[in-house]
């Protein structure tokens, strides 16, 4: 059987609208594999490479769509990957550019597993969408980016929506960790991979119910709210009337427990430096396919959990300058927060992270730039996670503390007034130099 | 309506035996105009109550002195620390020949004396299901007394406010807190405890078969605690916001370890589902009390030195089950501490508990072996419980305590017609380790033979041999391995076992180990005498280790391997030497 994606017919618009401005594109293919079926949600063209639009597919600079599809993976909810490119081209790209494809798309690869939490990977077989602009005629092909092994395949642009299932849950952190005196100069970087890798290892260890029930890892999630004739015939069946528009609810239970552990697991005491406390919520929506596994389902929800930690925190170190990362004070770090926004022309919502003083203006760029899509007025962002009051938690550090004087981080909206202040104190040295001196 | 008053018969010996006068605490369960005093202690320093398993409460107090009279007032006063009845028992017990117990009830400052039901463990149990509650809670903080006060307050906390989930492991069964209405999953919260273990039993194993030659045991349902991690969306939740990172420079000791609860809750069988979560939880408070106040118990001394307190603040649980006491006590010792370092503390606990204290009861090797511990595969545990009685109509003494059966042909080793000796060795060391008196596991038959090359006894050549062993060799190594000496009987002929009647009935009566015996070819052990003073007849209750076949007790039950024999059994043409192995005296 051939392998085959489907896509709502809205996107092979864009498509043709795109060939028509430009000779020549590459873009990403993003969406959900289930059962061995693409699911496709959105095409993203690849921005622009120095400005300069290609004029050929062998024009294309493989860092900079693999860079792109670093940076689109991390607006996906959990389950939703980079499932391939498409390329537009005036002749038959699959004949003419076979290569070209092959190294495109495993500097994707190479580039997205580098970084485990972000869980950008997916299936190894990618779909290779190619738009031919002379005859406006396309056709797709799979690609294996480990064998790189192509096989026919099969897309189909359908005029009914294809259904989601709507699932959410807000996954609850607060984890305390000791530093020891060794550590103590690490980044904070080093830190927190080392508090990613003790989310990831209790998340696998977690147990998951849907809609508060708890099913085979094998059934999959229509059969949630559906249920076996019980042998508790309690009235209680209130949620099995489905509310289709209602989204599921799912809830993680987590054991420490290995189960073997004869109870001398971990013990430690030792000299510490200092602590670091991480608190907070992620909220994970995500869109699955009502034919998807309890497995499956599971699994994307820990990876939206994961991607969506791992990309905040990139962002963060990337906009921290060097002492910054390694300042040796007690500070408050507060990583962007996620947002969501409505994919048009779907119900499906994607991610953005918003530092603290950015607004929706900042999230329409992101859009524009990664995604290509353009909003006219104002965009509509859902503020999911909400932001913290620092002052609570630099507060709570004072109290146990001494008197010490806690500098608050700069950070985009407050570092004016950082400047004002620095300006403030050179001036007053100037004045009082030029006081002493002169006197 | 007058309440019905149960006391376990082991509360009743403990109290008829007691010598000093003193003054203490009754524990037990009550429900529904019913008490079961299930155990007494002595008052002191320690409180023990955090050791019972979870629903075993303070219900009276008890007083032993030499007339039998008793201050009100005193007891008045010392019922207020009652708070599960109204209605709190008093026990009073005349020192005498023998002991006195009258039993009397407190209600509205009234204490008015009371008829009362004694009732064996078995009674007792069978309308009780323990739960083994098991899970992880990681605790962090600075190490100083308040620190730690404080992790264990908001440990508790955290527990305590719904966090937490309830699960029977390998099931689909959940029990969740709240005001929630679904509070639990898999099962319905109407039905009784009882069916939650049927539940379980139904996945774990489906081989539980010939119940009936089993003597009583206890049921034991194993429940895992989890944590909620999520919050649901809809819950409209104050003070949420997206993750930060809070790092505070500051020097300090910490101390980070894991809590791996091991508890135990005694439940009504009959009891609602729906009532279990709020015991679970406040199972595992009692849980994380005990262990706070066993760490604060090793630390207070000694505060500065890090590797000190690494050692002695790594706690681990025990769960004992004294016959004696007829009931779980859970301890939790530092791992640090050797069986002579806490040799003390034992002592005060026998005497709180009003236990003699030749025979150890609270040493690691005494715990409690639960199922699990103990899988199909490994020796089976005292099979002589249950084999067919003897019709001789004497004194019956019988070995003390557990051991384990060891036989032909285990852990895949071939030795039939060699081994016997060795297997019959390591049921005597098994008696050992189980009750506590040794720290090291059961020795191995390369252990053994390279012991009798150390010693000199044999030649080099022997270690990886078939060679035989006898009772000198068992004595041998009982006495360089485990610190055992012997007492050697010898009898000419299998006839004249006969004879060794009431050597043998003091031995199981004042020692209580099993005893190896060898003759001719054959070494055999023996469990236990029965010795007819007027008639003179004599049983010996035998174990094989001739048995070649898998753990099965059915078999080796009916088939005789373990079980009553005559005089006969013994051949008249062999001479027989006995390994009657001494007993240490002291906890």
């Amino acid at each position: 059987m051939v392998r085959s994606a489907v896509a709502d017919e809205h996107l092979l618009q864009y498509i043709t609208k795109t060939a028509k401005r430009n000779i020549c594109s590459v873009g990403l293919i993003l969406g959900q594999v289930c059962l061995g079926k693409d699911y496709v949600i959105h095409f993203a063209k690849t921005p622009p490479y120095q400005s300069q639009e290609p004029k050929s597919i062998t024009d294309v600079n493989n860092m900079w769509v693999a860079d792109h599809a670093h940076h689109a993976t991390r607006m996906l909810p959990g389950g939703m990957f980079v499932l391939g490119i498409f390329l537009i081209s005036p002749e038959d790209a699959f004949t003419q550019y076979n290569s070209k494809i092959v190294s495109i798309l495993s500097a994707i690869h190479k580039a997205l597993i580098e970084i485990p939490y972000l869980h950008g990977s997916g299936s190894t077989e990618k779909l290779v969408l190619n738009y031919c602009s002379k005859n406006d005629k396309y056709s797709a092909k799979y690609y294996d980016v480990n064998t790189s092994r192509v096989q026919p395949g099969d897309i189909k642009f359908l005029p009914k929506g294809t259904k989601w299932n709507n699932m959410e849950c807000s996954y609850m952190i607060d984890q305390l960790y000791y530093l020891k005196t060794n550590e103590a100069d690490w980044p904070l970087q080093k830190h927190i991979k080392g508090v990613l890798e003790d989310i990831r290892v209790s998340l696998e260890k977690s147990t998951f119910l849907f809609n508060g029930e708890c099913k085979d890892g094998d059934e999959n999630l229509e059969s949630i709210g559906k249920k076996k004739v019980s042998r508790s015939a309690s009235g209680k069946s209130h949620h099995d009337i489905k509310d289709t528009n209602k989204a599921m609810q799912a809830s993680i239970f987590q054991s420490y427990s290995s189960g073997t552990s004869q109870g001398k697991s971990c013990h430690e005491v030792f000299e510490s430096a200092g602590q670091l406390r991480i608190v907070g919520q992620v909220a994970c929506k995500l869109w699955l396919q009502p034919k998807m596994s309890i497995r499956e389902a599971s699994e994307a929800i820990k990876q939206d959990i994961m991607r969506s930690l791992c990309s905040r925190l990139e962002m963060h170190w990337d906009s921290l300058t060097e002492e910054e990362n390694s300042e040796d004070i007690n500070c408050v770090h507060e990583p962007p927060r996620r947002v969501l926004i409505t994919l048009p022309n779907t119900k499906i919502k994607i991610s953005d992270y918003l530092f603290p003083g950015e607004g929706p203006q900042d999230a329409k760029a992101a859009l524009e730039e990664l995604l290509d899509i353009k909003v006219k007025g104002n965009l509509d962002i859902q503020d999911v996670e909400g932001q913290a009051d620092i002052s609570e938690y630099y507060k709570g550090t004072l109290e146990s503390e001494s008197e010490e004087v806690l500098p608050k981080l700069p950070t985009d909206a407050n570092k004016f007034m950082y400047l004002v202040g620095l300006g403030v104190a050179f001036l007053v040295l100037i004045l009082s130099l030029i006081v002493h001196f002169y006197r | 309506m007058k309440p019905l008053i149960k006391i376990s018969e082991s509360v009743i010996k403990r109290l008829s035996k007691a010598k000093e006068p003193c003054f203490g605490k009754l524990a037990g369960t009550c429900s529904q105009n019913t008490f079961v005093v299930l155990g007494l202690h002595v008052d002191n320093e320690t409180d023990l109550f955090n050791s019972y398993p979870g629903e075993v409460y303070c219900c009276g107090v008890f007083q032993i002195n030499d007339d039998g009279t008793f201050d009100e007032d005193r007891v008045l006063q010392s019922v207020h620390v009652v708070d599960v009845t109204d209605s709190p028992i008093f026990i009073s017990c005349k020192l005498g020949a023998p002991n006195e117990i009258v039993v009397r009830i407190v209600s509205n400052d009234h204490i008015e004396e009371l008829e009362y039901l004694t009732v064996s463990e078995q009674d007792i149990y069978s309308q009780f299901v323990h739960i083994r509650l098991k899970g992880e809670i990681p605790l962090k903080c600075e190490v100083s007394l308040e620190s730690i006060q404080e992790a264990f307050q908001k440990v508790i906390k955290t527990v305590s406010s719904g966090e937490v989930v309830f699960t029977i492991p390998k099931t689909n069964v959940f029990l969740f807190g709240g005001a929630n209405e679904d509070s639990t999953v898999g099962i319905d919260s109407e039905r009784k405890v009882v069916d939650m273990l049927e539940e379980s039993n139904e996945t774990v194993e489906g081989i539980q078969k010939k119940k009936k030659t089993q003597s009583f045991k206890l049921d034991i349902l194993d429940i895992n605690i989890l944590k909620r991690v999520t919050r649901n969306t809809e819950d409209s939740a104050t003070n949420q916001h997206a993750p930060l990172c809070i790092l505070e420079k500051k020097a300090a000791k910490a101390l980070d370890t894991m809590l791996c609860i091991d508890f135990l809750s005694v439940i009504y069988r009959e009891g609602k589902v729906a009532n279990l979560y709020e015991i679970l939880i406040e199972t595992t408070v009692r849980y994380l009390k005990l262990y706070e106040s066993s760490l604060m118990s090793y630390f207070v001394t000694y505060v500065s030195d890090i590797a000190y307190i690494a050692e002695v603040s790594r706690l681990e649980t025990f769960h004992f089950y004294p016959t004696e006491c007829g009931h779980f006590l859970t301890l939790l010792y530092p791992t640090s501490e050797t069986e002579n370092s806490l040799k003390k503390q034992r002592e005060l606990l026998h005497k709180q508990l009003l236990l003699d204290v030749v025979t150890p009861m609270f040493r690691r090797g005494n715990r409690y072996k639960f199922k699990i511990e103990n899988p199909n595969s490994g020796p089976l545990l005292n099979p002589h419980e249950g084999v067919k009685p003897t019709d001789n109509g004497g004194t019956i003494a019988l070995v003390k305590g557990k051991y384990e059966y060891y036989h032909y042909c285990q852990n895949k080793m071939d030795d039939n017609g060699w081994g016997c000796a060795y297997r019959s060795l390591q049921t005597l060391a098994s008696w050992y380790k189980l009750q506590g008196y040794v720290d090291r596991e059961v020795p191995s038959y390369k252990e053994i033979q390279k012991c009798l090359v150390d010693i000199g006894d044999k030649p080099a050549s022997f270690i990886d041999s078939r060679q035989w062993i006898g009772s000198t060799e068992v004595n041998f190594v009982l006495n360089t391995l485990l610190g055992i000496t012997c007492k050697i009987l010898y009898v000419s002929s299998g006839e004249d076992m006969a004879m060794k009647g009431p050597e043998l009935v003091n031995h199981f009566l004042n020692q209580g180990s099993p005893i190896m015996i060898g003759g001719g070819v054959l070494a055999h052990t023996i469990l236990g005498v029965d010795y007819n003073q007027q008639t003179g007849d004599i049983r010996f209750l035998i174990l094989d280790p001739h048995y070649t076949g898998g753990e099965d007790l059915h078999v080796i039950q009916n088939k005789g391997w373990c079980g009553w024999k005559t005089v006969d059994f013994w051949d008249k043409s062999a001479y027989y030497n006995m390994c009657l192995p001494q007993v240490p005296r002291g906890v």
